[in-house]
């Protein structure tokens, strides 16, 4: 399959529940699986939320359950690859429900694909970002900005990458985040020196998806909905 | 016919990855398309689906190393019983072993298949049935038991009639754990044959279960007689265990079980064993695994989003509640906090500029750069433009768009740095050297070729172009290394053909400079970089307000060509070799 047949719908969702947006991947990748539906990109900003990979049930914490209950940060256990992480407003979070038999892409290629993602947004604002052999996702001279979790299901991908872009980084120190006992997490305005904008963010991630993985992109704006709550 | 579970390839440059656990357990009949596993690499988790309808049989554990192309289990057809295999991968399946320098100084079970029963003594059994019949699930443990003949070795004890079990700690450690065989009714784990496990001495402490009714149906144990920690208890079993003639005993592994164990019947070695109904009579259907709820709907129309997004759903918690008081009562980590907020941007703890020593010479433009919300003067900027942003209507866009998939675009970075440095340096190029024209622009020259050395393009070629003294500054720079910065001068005053190839374009329109406009790409050009003019401008210099000249950098690439990663870093690393001119010319 050629990539210009690569197509996708891109949801901006705006701030959602974690559970929510997992409960509408379930249903989109259950949706790919079965041959129905379309790939999609579903982008959203959570509410403080703390998220458990497959393999490592039990929650990190480097704080009493009771002050991150009392700070109402949720605990989800999820199916996706890698360890606890958190979400919550300020961070940019791409959910790909991609069917990579059909895009011609491998895992390897996907994970990757979206690390070159977000170290191209990160050099929109002049950030050098990249790889690092601590883990996966986008590092920024030893500090994680990006964070990559997924679970691939029938060749349907869930999940995706974070994006730290003006995050409570306090939120953070709550948790070993990936598992990593010494890694320092960054944002993207920290590391710009400047307040960067997240509808900027949003504008060139999405920008930079289509142009990494050569998809055409249908863009959807759901912020409204959410507004007009 | 039988299907294999074969580990798939789980992660760039990444092997080996982590069997996490299985959806049904072993002997479930399993249809086409059920998840049957999950594989973990590089924080990708990948499910694994039955390639056919069957029933499943593990190859390994939970928890134990994957590599690319190994089988972990099997679908076996009704009435097909596992072979076993050529392609063994002992290391993949004996991970304690693997890591146990002790445990790898002994003979490693070499050309073991997955089974590796050539560990033991092979005792086929003389009545071999003629046929497989088709069989029901709970018929399916007999029916393995009934081709020991066609398994090459002694799975079922070392002796023919014998009843061994086989376990590793691995296994072991996951009962302790998530048993992942599920439990019989009486709620206890359930045992199977798997993976028989080569001597490894004294390292089952930590692993051996401790509900010793696990053991009901225990006999004899090959690896009991190799243990030199666990001292004999009082005997539990029928005598007939001790009398072993192999020297194998379960006695020493029973005395660490917690519970009495209940004797069971004395069958002796020349008794058939009995029928292992408890297998899978009542082998329960669901995961092992929590997974979560299923869709209350399971039918899906696109737009079904729209039912998840409801308002009232997306609002929760309400807005107001958010974002919520921080606690105060518990210092969970006062260091931390502190060393965040030192680490904490600029321009969030730092409320402007000081106010400058002279406020009455400066009055009218500080109030300028107060208003700025952080002193974003020295900071990179970049932004998204549209494809082929080209205010001049200079480049055709055309032509790329149709050459390539996807539509080309050019992006572009713009910094701002102080060019003090490179105004007294340029001063005394004039000077001292007599280096004609403007050798400040020399200079940025120079330091793109520097950042395209160190970028590994050492052939990449500038063209520094002029157009107020073209015969005199159009030159081209070649990047090839490290050069000395008197020749790279000297190659810049140099003539040289207009319309020689390059690779990038560097700009310096003069007096007018290029400090907002964006610099055009050719077709098939990777990036060019735009220097305006050195302006005096106000500035803040070490938290002060002052004039100084500043030079703007603008560099518009070809994501097509040019990864946005690399453009970011040339642009910083020009910029650090201008804002170090010094160190440039000391180079």
């Amino acid at each position: 399959m050629s990539a210009a047949n690569r197509t996708i719908k891109v949801y901006e969702l705006g701030q959602t529940r974690y559970r929510d947006v997992h409960l509408l991947q379930q249903r989109l990748q259950e949706q790919r699986r079965e041959g129905a539906g379309v790939d999609s990109l579903l982008i959203t900003e959570h509410v403080p939320v703390f998220t458990l990979g497959r393999a490592h049930p039990e929650p990190k914490l480097r704080v009493p359950e009771s002050l991150v209950e009392s700070q109402h940060i949720e605990i989800v256990q999820t199916e996706r690859g890698g360890d606890i992480t958190y979400h919550g407003p300020g961070q940019l979070v791409a959910y790909g429900i991609v069917d990579l038999r059909g895009w011609d892409c491998s895992v390897v290629d996907f994970v990757a694909g979206l690390e070159e993602t977000a170290v191209s947004v990160l050099a929109d604002w002049g950030i050098v970002g990249g790889r690092s052999e601590m883990g996966r996702g986008v590092w920024v001279e030893g500090r994680k900005i990006a964070s990559i979790g997924l679970n691939v299901r029938g060749g349907v991908t869930m999940h995706g990458i974070a994006l730290n872009v003006d995050p409570n980084m306090e939120h953070f120190q709550y948790i070993t985040p990936c598992g990593l006992d010494d890694v320092v997490m960054t944002s993207l305005s920290y590391e710009a020196h400047k307040p960067v904008p997240m509808p900027q963010v949003i504008e060139s991630f999405t920008y930079h998806f289509r142009r990494v993985f050569e998809c055409q992109a249908e863009e959807v704006q759901l912020t409204p909905h959410r507004a007009a709550s | 016919m039988a299907n294999d579970l074969l580990v798939p390839i789980l992660g760039p440059g990444r092997g080996e990855g982590t069997l996490i656990g299985w959806y049904h357990e072993d002997g479930d009949e399993v249809r086409a398309g059920d998840l049957v596993c999950c594989f973990e690499a590089g924080n990708v988790a990948v499910d694994i689906e039955a390639p056919g309808d069957g029933f499943l049989w593990h190859e390994a554990a939970a928890g134990m190393p994957a590599r690319w192309g190994e089988a972990v289990g099997v679908i076996l057809a009704p009435g097909e019983v596992p072979t076993p295999r050529d392609d063994a991968a002992p290391v993949a399946l004996y991970p304690a072993q693997a890591h146990d320098p002790e445990a790898a100084s002994e003979p490693p079970p070499a050309a073991a298949p997955h089974y590796a029963f050539e560990a033991y003594e092979v005792h086929p059994v003389e009545d071999e049935p003629e046929a497989a019949a088709p069989v029901s699930p709970t018929e399916l443990p007999l029916l393995r038991r009934t081709h020991t003949a066609e398994e090459p070795a002694a799975l079922w004890g070392s002796a023919p009639g014998d009843q061994t079990e086989f376990d590793s700690p691995l296994l072991w450690r996951s009962a302790s754990e998530a048993w992942p065989w599920g439990r019989d009714d009486d709620g206890q784990p359930r045992r199977r044959r798997l993976l028989p496990l080569g001597p490894t001495a004294g390292s089952h402490d930590d692993d051996a279960p401790t509900a010793a009714s696990s053991y009901d149906d225990w006999e004899d144990d090959p690896r009991a007689a190799v243990s030199d920690e666990w001292e004999p208890a009082t005997p539990t079993r029928d005598e007939g265990d001790e009398d072993d003639a192999a020297g194998n005993t379960t006695a020493g592994w029973l005395a660490n079980a917690e519970a009495p164990v209940t004797p069971t019947e004395d069958r002796g070695h020349d008794a058939p064993p009995p029928p292992m109904s408890w297998e899978f009579t009542a082998a329960p259907a669901a995961s092992t695994w929590s997974e979560p709820a299923p869709a209350p709907e399971p039918v899906f129309e696109e737009g079904d989003w729209a039912v998840v997004a409801e308002p009232a759903e997306w609002d929760t918690p309400a807005p107001e509640a958010w974002p919520p008081a921080p606690a105060t009562a518990f210092a969970w980590d006062a260091p931390a906090a502190d060393s965040l907020a030192a680490s904490a941007p600029a321009w969030v703890a730092d409320p402007g500029p000081a106010a400058p020593d002279e406020p009455g010479e400066w009055t009218g433009e500080l109030e300028t750069i107060d208003d700025e919300p952080e002193p974003a003067v020295f900071e990179m900027r970049g932004d998204v433009v549209e494809p082929w942003d080209d205010p001049a209507g200079n480049v055709d866009p055309a032509p790329l768009a149709a050459a390539l998939p996807v539509r080309p675009a050019a992006l572009w970075l713009r910094t701002e740095l102080p060019a003090a440095g490179l105004a007294e340096v340029e001063h005394r190029l004039g000077t001292e050297w007599g280096a004609p024209g403007p050798s400040a622009a020399v200079l940025v020259a120079a330091a793109i070729a520097r950042a395209l050395a160190e970028s590994g393009t050492p052939g990449a070629d500038i063209l520094l172009d002029t157009p107020g003294r073209p015969e005199t500054h159009r030159a081209i720079l070649r990047a090839a290394g490290e050069r000395p910065m008197r020749e790279l001068v000297d190659d810049a005053t140099s003539r040289c053909p207009h319309d020689a190839l390059f690779d990038c374009a560097f700009t310096d329109f003069g007096p007018a400079g290029i400090d907002e406009g964006i610099p055009p790409l050719g077709e098939g050009q990777g990036f060019a970089l735009a220097a305006g003019a050195l302006r005096d401008t106000f500035a803040l210099v070490a938290g002060r307000a002052t004039l100084a000249p500043v030079l703007t950098l603008t560099l518009s690439y070809d994501p097509a060509l040019v990864s946005p990663g690399d453009a970011a870093w040339f642009l910083a690393r020009v910029r650090a070799l201008c804002e170090a001119p010094h160190a440039l010319l000391a180079a």
